[in-house]
């Protein structure tokens, strides 16, 4: 588990937490059977993805409190930018996960497991990030505040490409800006 | 850097990844935003930037060059106080009000965008900010008067 679920499929995920897990694996079974057995590249990935979350639940707060890759982030000017405001938004909760249990970020997801970075756009990072993570009225749940009113589009672009460079190998997302205003645009129509 | 607040220019010689909360309390000695969480999640530390309401303890000077900051203060004074801020005297919606300044910069980005929300908008609108004296009802009553006394005077109260 990779990505904290939010909008339609958050109550797909709360429903399938009160489901026998034998259903719920049967499920994914029958999901993985439609996908087909991976490639050998992508099989490796999956394995060094499942290392990496080894070592970070054994890691010590002060290796958690450090991103991964340092160098990468002087890459150019934008994701420089975007590393301060990782730094002043996102590594209170972010850079430092394991906190004492209980304490409100205690589950806040490292990073470097998000499969959000990951992907070939960054839609779905860009939406987590404005709108924020927030459990249905009434539930408990994951909760992260929405940045919406905070970053303008440029400063949005300067966060997602740092966090791209930071913790991924993947290649940088051709045209952020465009994804920024299309993300934006899509919130502003919800909204009428 | 230059910071903007309340109408007035400010230089500030900080870290750029400093959160603008402690600008705002420790250089400029505006108090009335409140450290909470230092998370995001309880809502003391709200403030309006360009109009919307944000998190000041989890937005960095580094992203607030040219851009228009509103706190508290910006709202009215003791003797002359803004129409949300009539509006939480007049319904009592203080108890201790340490969470009462982030609730009044949230009700008012909400009236200077939508003069007329509906219950359930202010409910929306209001979610993020937390009360732990439990004075949510009468919160929720006073942002409904502001409306009305912004209805009658502008979103600067000039009545």
């Amino acid at each position: 588990m990779h990505e904290v679920a939010v909008g339609p499929m958050a109550s797909v995920v709360q429903n399938l937490s009160t489901v026998p897990e034998g259903e719920v694996r049967a499920i994914a079974t029958y999901i993985g059977s439609l996908i087909g057995p991976p490639d050998p590249e992508r099989k490796k990935r999956a394995e060094q993805i499942v290392e990496k979350a080894r070592a970070w639940s054994e890691a010590s707060p002060e290796q958690l409190a450090q991103p991964p890759k340092k160098g990468r982030e002087n890459a150019d000017a934008d994701v420089r930018q975007g590393a301060v405001v990782y730094a002043g938004s996102c590594a209170i909760c972010h850079g430092a996960p394991q906190r004492p249990p209980g304490s409100p970020s205690s589950n806040a997801l490292h990073l470097s497991l998000s499969t959000s970075l990951s992907l070939s756009s960054p839609d779905n990072l860009l939406r987590i990030i404005v709108q924020g993570v927030a459990p249905a009225d009434g539930e408990r749940g994951p909760f992260m505040p929405g940045f919406s009113g905070a970053f303008t589009d440029a400063q949005l672009a300067t966060l997602v490409s740092y966090l791209r460079a930071t913790y991924t190998d993947r290649p940088a997302w051709p045209d952020v800006a465009r994804d920024v205003r299309k993300v934006r645009e899509s919130f502003a129509q919800a909204r009428e | 850097m230059n910071l903007d607040v309340n109408g007035k220019t400010f230089q500030i010689d900080e870290d750029p990844s400093t959160p603008l909360l402690y600008v705002l309390r420790d250089q400029l000695q505006l108090n009335g935003a409140k450290f909470g969480c230092g998370l995001g999640q309880c809502g003391a530390c709200t403030v309006m930037v360009d109009g919307r309401p944000v998190f000041s303890c989890i937005t960095p000077i580094s992203v607030l060059a040219g851009r228009r900051i509103k706190t508290i203060e910006g709202l009215g004074t003791l003797d002359n106080p803004g129409p949300v801020q009539r509006a939480f005297i007049e319904e009592q919606a203080a108890q201790c009000g340490y969470c009462i300044p982030g609730m009044m910069m949230r009700a008012q980005a909400l009236l200077e965008r939508n003069p007329s929300p509906s219950k359930t908008e202010i409910r929306r609108h209001m979610n993020t900010n937390l009360c732990r004296c439990g004075t949510h009802m009468r919160i929720l009553r006073a942002v409904e008067r502001a409306a009305g006394l912004m209805k009658n005077g502008g979103p600067e109260g000039k009545l």
